[in-house]
């Protein structure tokens, strides 16, 4: 009887049982469950509206924009908006954003700062326009990326020191480094906190952080006398990277609604001795936040079921099988069907 | 159909949540206790009443639905499947409460295989009504052959938000066989047989062991009176109405013989994973080749050595009946780290019959010293695999 053999078979058959046992699937279920959050535009509408509503309650209906003048108000706008993107914007495989929402999102808070700003009538305009440019960031060069995220990164540190020392450089010697330090630490951590985000987005998103430090500062020493101000600022800036950094990852929902509180709270805190007549809209705006982050909770928490494992992939002990084309393999795989 | 209640409930505390709670509780308490009633004290108390009452509410909700608990059904899953197939399972889940739903359930499987508890991906459903059922199902896919163990199953319900998760256990304790894979053969195989058989008329070498005791069974109508044993029949319940008899075989009736090579080595040893490779493939091959010499009408007897000191024997008359035998047989059957003891099998196996000795073996040198006319006919792996046309569902 003629056999029919393959000249290489023990060859063969040794390469098989020594190559290396095959490793367990990579769980991809954070990757699901973003893919689902980007998907849901619904989610995004909702949290969207939480974020605008805390910019609306945050400055006190426009009082608070008026008296912190043009450019902390845009800051404060900025700092909505860059909090408010970090929440929805897409986490998408091929790392492309939406540069149209992007533009949207930023316009649109600066709407409401135009609005909110609206009795200082050109200013109000003025604040509209840069609050957007901003925006457009994402559409632009690579090079003038870089060219305004340094230009924001020195004027950040500036404008850190300029507040610590309350203007007067000479006599406040310990400020210009506090405020030097801080600038540079949370300029840095800025640059680090966009890093899981789309490339187009990124640029966007430090800028709105850089705002959002450099409207901090100043705030903690309105509020507070010198030698109080470097470190309240110290640990409102922390407080602000923390949110920061958890909204960006998106692992859970919480920082969500701390950052929404965080916007909500954070002009009010300087304006609110001034305006106890606004607390009864304040607590209707809360009621309506609460009942936008009760819908956008329930869907989260049917995206994050994606989340879950689809198979086993515990580690099992390898096996040997009797198969031509692999040796190794694990003695039991459980699909959820 | 029986249904299963929980075997253990427990209840445990969510870390995050808890925090949170006990967070936005101090905050309300602080807030109470305090004499300033600035506008800010307003929000922020607002905000941490908000955020109490939806824990609250979320824990009283998991603790009044999660109440009863539900039962299960025990799971209909064959007892027997072909490793390396697709093996449906599901579970159904009944909520037997008549007041509330049972809401954000998630359930997992146990399966233990070789001492290892692997727990299955989670199932969700977000809500199972009042006196209704819900399904859960998986897709196994073993890959070894051998026994697995459904342990049983889990389920967990937690409102979000709640700070407490409820957990329910059942246990099943089913044991699953998984079948070795299914070979199909070409037709050269039986072609090998060509040449081999033997001139019939040989005398056996030990005349004495021409019929061989294999065992008692009850008398039925056709067998030799001769073999009625009057001892063992003496003891039936109904004697004598019922009577023993003593079965005999003579293994020179056997046409052929299939012996398989069990012998790998230790798993400290270098070449430990290629034998042990080829063992796994050797066993689905020899059941593949006793099949179709089965269904071509040869009488087969199946050889081993096992585990423990004696060999593991089968005779194969009929495809239907014997193989699925030699299956579960073969499915549990561990190799020996002695090749001197399958050597001496196959020389006895030679000496004691007339058949053709077909020898599955897993080293690629020729077959072992034996004598011209003992001499079996060598399967090394390369030639087992030339064999294989495909596997089989």
């Amino acid at each position: 009887m003629k056999r029919r053999l393959e000249p290489d078979f023990a060859v063969r058959e040794r390469k098989l049982v020594a190559t290396q046992k095959p490793l367990l699937p990579v769980h991809s279920g954070e990757a699901r469950y973003q893919a689902a959050l980007d998907s849901d535009s619904r989610y995004r509408d909702l949290i969207l509206s939480g974020f605008a509503l805390a910019l609306f309650a945050t400055s006190g209906l426009g009082e608070a924009s008026q008296s912190a003048g043009p450019v902390r108000a845009s800051f404060l706008c900025l700092a909505a908006a860059g909090l408010a993107l970090r929440a929805t914007a897409a986490r998408n495989a091929n790392g492309a954003s939406n540069p149209r929402l992007v533009l949207l999102v930023i316009a649109g808070f600066a709407g409401i700062g135009c609005v909110l700003g609206g009795a200082q009538g050109m200013l109000a305009i003025g604040i509209a326009v840069a609050v957007a440019g901003i925006g457009m960031l994402c559409v632009a060069a690579e090079p003038i990326k870089t060219l305004l995220i340094g230009l924001g990164g020195a004027a950040l540190i500036g404008n850190t020191v300029w507040s610590l020392t309350n203007g007067d450089l000479a006599s406040h010697p310990l400020g210009v480094v506090a405020g030097v330090l801080l600038g540079v630490t949370f300029g840095a951590r800025s640059l680090v906190a966009a890093g899981s985000l789309s490339a187009d987005l990124r640029p966007t998103l430090i800028l709105t952080s850089f705002a959002a430090y450099a409207w901090i500062v100043p705030s903690m020493q309105t509020l507070l006398p010198w030698n109080w101000a470097v470190p309240a600022a110290l640990g409102a800036c922390a407080l602000f990277a923390v949110a920061e950094g958890a909204v960006t990852v998106r692992s859970s929902f919480a920082p969500v609604i701390a950052a929404m509180m965080i916007i909500q709270l954070a002009g009010f805190v300087e304006s609110a001795p001034n305006q106890p007549k606004l607390i009864p809209i304040h607590l209707a705006i809360m009621l309506v936040q609460f009942g936008l982050l009760g819908m956008a909770g329930y869907r989260y928490t049917f995206a994050a079921l994606s989340r879950l494992p689809i198979a086993t992939y515990r580690s099992t002990p390898q096996c040997l099988v009797p198969s031509s084309d692999h040796a190794w393999d694990h003695p039991l795989r459980i699909d959820a069907v | 159909m029986d249904l299963i209640s929980p075997t253990r409930t427990t209840t445990t505390l969510q870390r995050g949540n808890c925090i949170a709670f006990l967070v936005s509780f101090a905050i309300v308490l602080a807030g109470l206790t305090s004499s300033v009633r600035t506008p800010i004290w307003v929000v922020v108390m607002s905000m941490a009443c908000l955020a109490f009452g939806w824990l609250l509410t979320a824990t009283l909700i998991t603790h009044i639905t999660s109440d009863l608990g539900p039962i299960c059904e025990p799971p209909d899953i064959q007892a027997e499947f072909r490793a390396m197939s697709q093996i449906p399972l599901t579970l159904r889940l009944l909520n037997p409460s008549d007041r509330s739903s049972l809401l954000f359930l998630t359930a997992e499987v146990l399966v233990e295989c070789e001492g290892h508890l692997l727990q299955s991906p989670p199932k969700f459903i977000g809500q199972l009504p009042q006196q209704n059922a819900a399904e859960f199902n998986w897709r196994l896919t073993p890959r070894q052959r051998g026994e697995y163990a459904l342990r049983g199953m889990l389920v967990r319900t937690a409102f979000p938000g709640s700070i407490l998760t409820r957990e329910f256990a059942f246990t099943f304790d089913r044991t699953l066989l998984a079948l070795p894979v299914r070979l199909q053969l070409t037709p050269q195989a039986s072609r090998m047989l060509s040449g081999r058989k033997r001139a019939s008329g040989r005398q056996p070498l030990h005349p004495a062991g021409m019929e061989e005791f294999v065992g008692v069974r009850q008398y039925r109508a056709g067998d030799n009176p001769r073999h009625v044993s009057l001892a063992l029949s003496l003891r039936m319940p109904d004697y004598p109405m019922q009577l023993a008899v003593r079965e005999f075989e003579d293994p020179s009736d056997d046409e052929i013989c299939v012996v398989l090579d069990t012998a790998v080595p230790p798993p400290d040893a270098d070449d430990w994973a290629l034998i042990a490779y080829r063992y796994e493939k050797s066993i689905c091959f020899a059941i593949a080749l006793c099949r179709q010499l089965c269904e071509l009408k040869h009488q087969v007897r199946f050889v081993a050595c096992q585990e423990g000191e004696h060999p593991f024997q089968l005779r194969i008359n009929h495809a239907a009946r014997d193989i699925p035998i030699l299956e579960r047989k073969l499915s549990r059957l561990k190799p020996t780290p002695d090749p001197e003891r399958v050597r001496r099998l196959l020389e006895w196996q030679a000496r004691r019959s007339d058949a053709i000795l077909l020898y599955v073996s897993l080293q690629d040198s020729p077959e072992p010293q034996l004598r011209a006319s003992e001499k079996p006919l060598c399967l090394n792996p390369e030639w087992q695999q030339s064999l294989v046309a495909e596997a089989a569902s």
